[in-house]
């Protein structure tokens, strides 16, 4: 037989346990979400970091093409990519990071991707690459194709 | 009703509505953002285009101002001074097919150009009417081109 305080104290103890269950489950699914939430957020840092070196090097004298001092937007000199090549990583380190960059020309002809910057290595990577006038002679329509490590 | 059940039904509201809530929190930024990089490629897949000097073009004229000099349409692919439109609508054709090809993401293009509000050259691989990136605005004199890109 159970007196009405036992039977009060037991009702205390099975909300308690409700709410605790309640609360755990809270607590997984918020865990679960942060989880997502700073893969995304990691993702999110290498399409900015990608942006940043995209800008960068559309926008440095180091690659992009000029004539008479006239600055042709969105293109990349072939003549400086190859000359970089022997530049060395190191010097770069600080503005490129762990990455790995290059150029590839696809039209009129299709070639393979040229990369004259690489640092760093895994599978924790994004690959993303944007249309760029290459000039190499006469222009050319390719990519820059930037693979950017966590 | 007890009062121990009435709080139990209390305390489930607040923890799905405190559910709720983080899944919108952190849903939410992560959508806005996802469109970024595509709005750079468009843009940038524009102005390549209309910059892109062919090698067996017209003198040392791009895309761009091939178009600028489309008024008569010839009625057929002849030489890119003689017949700029029809030139420049083929190479951007070509150009686009290659690019998306290459970079995967997209599949279809709607292209356009407009003067002074009369549209007079129009490539659409179907795009016009289906959900898709458009590229920035891009005005010359008088001229807009447009160019929008579907997955």
């Amino acid at each position: 037989m159970h007196t009405k305080g036992q039977m009060e104290m037991m009702e205390t103890v099975v909300v308690l346990i409700v709410f605790l269950v309640l609360i755990v489950i809270g607590l997984i699914g918020y865990g679960y979400y942060m989880k997502s939430s700073i893969k995304q957020m990691e993702e999110n840092e290498k399409v900015e970091r990608s942006l940043l070196l995209m800008n960068y090097i559309l926008n440095s004298a180091e690659f992009q093409c000029s004539r008479n001092n006239v600055v042709k937007v969105n293109c990349i000199d072939f003549g400086k990519v190859k000359a970089f090549e022997g530049v060395g990583n190191e010097n770069y380190r600080e503005i490129f990071g762990f990455s790995k960059i290059g150029v590839k020309k696809i039209y009129p002809d299709k070639e393979d991707v040229v990369y004259f910057y690489e640092e760093g290595r895994g599978e924790n990577k994004i690959v993303r690459s944007v249309p760029v006038l290459i000039y190499d002679g006469s222009y050319k329509i390719g990519m820059l194709v930037l693979e950017v490590y966590k | 009703m007890k009062k121990g059940q009435t709080e139990l039904i209390g305390i489930v509201i607040i923890v799905v509505l405190l559910i709720f809530g983080a899944l919108f929190f952190m849903k939410l930024p992560s959508k806005v953002e996802t469109g970024e990089f595509e709005t750079v490629y468009a843009g940038n897949t524009l102005s390549v285009i209309l910059n892109y000097v062919p090698l067996y073009g017209c003198r040392d004229k791009n895309v761009g101002d091939l178009l600028r000099d489309c008024k008569f349409k010839c009625g057929y692919l002849g030489d890119a001074c003689k017949c700029p439109c029809e030139f420049a609508e083929a190479e951007i054709r070509n150009v686009l097919d290659l690019l998306l090809e290459e970079e995967g993401s997209f599949g279809d293009y709607y292209f356009n150009a407009v003067k002074y509000g009369n549209e007079f050259i129009k490539i659409d691989k179907n795009c016009e009417n289906n959900v898709g990136i458009y590229a920035p605005r891009y005005f010359v004199s008088g001229y807009e081109f447009k160019l929008k890109l579907c997955k």
